[in-house]
């Protein structure tokens, strides 16, 4: 009897075994999905954290890109000529210009949409410095139809992708420069230029485009565009009509 | 006294004209030049002034490029709104620089400075200068040599250089052969860069030469030159762009 009784009790007891591999199994399996589930919520939290480092960092880099040390002399160099030139009225504007764009730039950090009326007011400020300090070396040509002007972007979009024109292309007196701003089909604001690259300047992406993009991806999900076809360069940005809800 | 300025933004012009108008007015600006390739060709064709005031952002690239390009014979006063590298090899070596906005009294400063230097200490403040940018020499003739004579053959007048069962041959406008015992790659160190291309391991082309350009299959290119090559030049997809960007160069 106990011979026989032993098998089967080994079954019995194999059975449970069994039953509790199988449960433990279920278990372990569960919590494992907890587990990742736990993981994949914290990376996202993680990502999420990191967008907003860079989006601090992209805003931080801009504004240090703005006010750099080269731009704010340059700027304040060309005032010198037209205050040595007694152009008066001219000097007055340029000093209004000038404290625009760093008001603009300064209020910026608290802003992140703005409509394209207000990033326009910032570049005309812009342009007005720059069309000085390049005097008939550097032009800008700029359509925007009115029904766009309440559109939104990113605060600061225009300045990254000029001032990356200005840093990779020839602006002389033989080779004058027009940027060219306007809408295209697909309600994109694009701005172009022709190529003409600087001796020494291989790559031809700067790290300003590269923040614009990160507050692109972080603020509206969507990515700009750059187009190389080696004698036209142009940069997209996408526009909308209404703030995305979170 | 005569002055050259180079700068790019026409306003930083206006205000060193001015300001020099002031506190010059025995110097006379006899040329303003915005870019490398419109100074150096200035410099090779004029006589040089005494003295020369030059911004480092040029429109074309960083005015050191002209000191590669070509000799300058004059003092040299350089014009920066900010870049701490350059200020720095100015301060150790003694050279005479101005910061945006310009003070006029550091430009009376300088010019003051470079009046009282004697002869010999005029052409070691030039000296000093072309130390800290040395002229690069491309090469301008190459020397072949076949049995018992050497010919030299221009640059200029070649098309291509490429490479054939490890030998390496050079092909001229005129469509003669010759063989050299450089390497492409010792080549490619010596020849100016703004005139020849690397196109890939077999050649060398010469600017000059290029005819056209072919779209092959795969976003390829095919150079054609204006003389016959044995084989197709191939560019490959990523070096496409390189190779447009070499031919629109303003050089």
């Amino acid at each position: 009897m106990l011979v026989t009784d032993f098998p089967r009790q080994g079954f019995r007891l194999n059975g449970i075994n069994m039953f509790k591999t199988i449960f433990a199994g279920i278990i372990a399996v569960l919590y494992g999905l907890i587990i990742m589930l736990v993981y994949r919520q914290q990376q996202m939290k993680i990502e999420n954290e990191r967008l907003k480092t860079e989006n601090l960092q992209a805003t931080y880099n801009v504004l240090t890109a703005q006010i750099n040390p080269h731009f704010f002399f340059n700027s304040l160099n060309a005032l010198s000529a037209l205050v040595r030139e007694q152009q008066n009225e001219v000097s007055l504007k340029y000093i209004n210009e000038l404290s625009d764009i760093f008001r603009y730039v300064l209020s910026s950090n608290n802003k992140t949409l703005v409509a394209l009326q207000q990033e326009l007011s910032f570049l005309n400020a812009y342009r007005y410095m720059l069309e000085i300090r390049y005097e008939n070396k550097l032009f800008f040509d700029i359509h925007i139809d009115e029904k766009y002007l309440q559109y939104l972007l990113p605060v600061l979009s225009f300045q990254p992708v000029i001032e990356n024109i200005i840093k990779h292309n020839v602006i002389s007196e033989e080779n004058p420069l027009t940027i060219h701003i306007y809408i295209t089909g697909e309600e994109k604001l694009a701005i172009s230029n022709p190529v003409r690259p600087k001796f020494g300047y291989r790559e031809n992406t700067g790290i300003g485009l590269k923040n614009l993009t990160d507050r692109y991806r972080l603020l509206l999900s969507k990515s700009i565009l750059i187009e190389n076809d080696d004698r036209v360069f142009t940069v997209k940005l996408p526009i909308v009509e209404k703030s995305p809800t979170p | 006294m005569k002055a050259v300025i180079i700068e790019d933004e026409t306003a930083a012009v206006r205000n060193l004209k001015a300001i020099l108008n002031d506190v010059a007015p025995d110097l006379r600006v006899i040329a303003v030049l915005d870019s490398v390739r419109a100074s150096v060709e200035w410099l090779k064709k004029h006589d040089h002034p005494d003295i020369v005031f030059m911004d480092i952002q040029l429109s074309d690239g960083e005015s050191f490029l002209i000191f590669e390009r070509t000799e300058i014979r004059s003092p040299v006063i350089f014009t920066t709104a900010y870049n701490e590298y350059a200020l720095q090899a100015f301060k150790v070596n003694s050279i005479d620089y101005l910061l945006k906005p310009i003070h006029p009294e550091e430009v009376v400063h300088a010019l003051a400075k470079l009046k009282f230097l004697a002869g010999t200490e005029r052409d070691d403040y030039v000296r000093r200068i072309a130390n800290l940018f040395p002229q690069k020499n491309y090469l301008k003739t190459l020397l072949i040599s076949y049995k018992d004579t050497i010919i030299p053959v221009d640059t200029q007048e070649i098309a291509c250089f490429y490479s054939k069962n490890e030998k390496v041959y050079v092909s001229t406008s005129n469509q003669i052969i010759y063989h050299t015992e450089k390497s492409l790659n010792a080549l490619g160190e010596i020849l100016d860069p703004t005139l020849f291309f690397r196109a890939n391991r077999q050649f060398i082309v010469s600017r000059k030469a290029v005819k056209e350009l072919n779209v092959r299959l795969g976003s390829r290119l095919c150079l054609t030159l204006n003389v016959e090559t044995e084989k197709e030049i191939l560019i490959s997809k990523e070096r496409v762009s390189e190779l447009k960007q070499w031919l629109t160069m303003l050089y």
